[in-house]
């Protein structure tokens, strides 16, 4: 699903239940839903989660987390889970202007 | 919880018109249907890829236009297809839309997009579509007051729809006199290019003389959708929006020298006159078509002149005389599966012709249709 370019990995490859907490507070902001049904979210269950959303999801990801995911892969993108498995099989660092 | 993607076909036609009508707020017939198996079933192509629909739950919720069309790389003609007709249903289609988008850009060799929402272009580029600098609109006033009834049209239509048609041509006659001298000015009214002799005459349709331009307009532009007989017919002659006027350049042997396509649309009480090609076998013949195609738009007595894209020969000559920058630039987006030296090429703005005559971008019914 998720593409590695370039040789970068987040360091240790797994994230944290700090990371988690981030990425539940960022589904629950981008999405409007509580932070603690985020986990279990995704695009077929949570009404506002539309295609113009899954983006602003995916992107505020990326700023959070300092990585780019893959155009051709951004809509398997589609649970709060596969973000998340995303995340922790590594992917490209951001590339910083 | 099901859903599903897969090509449009002629039984979806009701679900569509549904999904038209709750997206636009208005009767499909007109705008949409009228135009469906000419736009999407008749345009020359060397393939069609058929548009794409995504259902939920059995219903359709989102659909992707897939406008054949042949792109003209150096040598090569290459299929190609323009995204066109985006629609879903933001409350039922989820990322399904996004999906059909990114479903498109990879399987197409060659992926389009002219125009379009300002949204539809974040999106487009996210998937990884590159979006170019080459649908600049230039203007050039031609009747001030006529162009400040059209301005108020449009900005009352946006904001307080129901007094958009109470704009009336006399309101601006005035204000727009006093405008007339700094216009002239502006926009270079007397200004002629320079040029050598040609016979500028209306044509009732495309010969194989346009055949010969085209290929001489690839010399120019190695990148653009196929200018030929074929592609001119079906977009000028067989469009459901026409009627256009066909200018010709006509050299002392009778050839074709450069040829242009015009348009003449209602902005509410004002008309505005639009490049629809501009067509051309060299520079010299460039100038005089520019010439002829602004004489036409003059008697036609348009309050304004349009020119979206085209090459960049021909807007630096609509710039000397009097062309400036103004309005909306539109998107224009090229995601490629090809080889890396037929993608540089795509890639470089100044390589491409485009045109109002390109995709979906401009199908509004020109007055008279």
């Amino acid at each position: 699903m998720d593409r590695i370019r370039g040789a970068a990995r987040r360091a240790g490859g797994f994230v944290t239940s700090a990371e988690l907490a981030r990425l539940a507070a960022i589904v629950s902001a981008v999405l409007g839903i509580p932070e603690a049904e985020s986990a279990s979210a995704s695009a077929d269950d949570v009404c506002s989660w539309d295609s113009i959303a899954h983006l602003n999801l995916v992107m505020a990801v990326e700023q959070e987390f300092g990585v780019r995911f893959a155009a051709e892969d951004i809509t398997e993108l589609d649970s709060v889970f596969r973000i998340r498995e995303a995340l922790e099989r590594g992917v490209k660092q951001l590339e910083t202007p | 919880m099901s859903t599903r993607i897969r090509p449009y076909e002629p039984s979806d036609r009701p679900e569509l018109d549904r999904l038209y009508s709750e997206v636009f707020g208005r009767d499909p017939q007109r705008h949409f249907v009228r135009r469906w198996d000419w736009e999407f079933g008749r345009s020359p192509a060397v393939e069609r890829f058929g548009n794409l629909v995504a259902f939920r739950d059995g219903q359709l919720v989102a659909h992707l236009g897939r406008l054949a069309t042949r792109v003209a790389v150096k040598d090569q003609i290459l299929p190609a297809a323009f995204l066109t007709d985006f629609l879903a249903d933001t409350d039922r289609s989820g990322i399904l839309a996004l999906r059909l988008v990114n479903r498109s850009l990879r399987e197409l060799p060659l992926a389009l997009l002219f125009g379009g929402a300002p949204v539809t272009k974040e999106i487009y580029e996210r998937l990884g579509m590159r979006t170019m600098p080459i649908g600049e609109t230039l203007v050039r006033v031609e009747r001030p007051g006529g162009m400040l009834a059209a301005a108020a049209y449009r900005f009352l239509r946006r904001r307080a729809p129901p007094l958009a048609g109470l704009v009336r041509r006399w309101i601006f006659v005035l204000p727009g006199a006093f405008l007339v001298p700094l216009a002239a000015i502006r926009y270079r009214w007397k200004k002629k290019l320079k040029t050598g002799d040609y016979k500028l005459v209306p044509l009732d349709g495309f010969d194989e003389r346009f055949d010969t331009l085209c290929v001489a307009m690839r010399q120019h532009c190695p990148a653009s959708c196929l200018r030929d007989r074929s592609f001119l017919e079906w977009r000028y002659l067989e469009a459901p929006a026409g009627p256009y006027l066909i200018l010709a350049a006509v050299d002392a042997d009778g050839q074709l020298a450069a040829a242009s396509v015009l348009s003449r649309v209602a902005i509410g009480p004002s008309s505005c006159g639009k490049f629809m090609e501009c067509l051309y076998r060299d520079e010299d013949a460039l100038s005089a078509i520019i010439n002829g195609s602004i004489s036409a738009f003059k008697h036609w007595g348009v309050d304004l002149v349009l020119a979206i894209g085209l090459s960049r020969a021909a807007r630096a000559r609509l710039r000397e005389v009097g062309f400036r920058r103004g309005g909306p630039q539109r998107s224009f987006g090229v995601k490629a599966n090809l080889s890396s030296e037929l993608e540089g090429i795509l890639l470089d703005p100044d390589q491409w012709y485009i045109s109002p005559g390109d995709g979906d971008e401009d199908l509004e019914e020109t007055i008279g249709a």
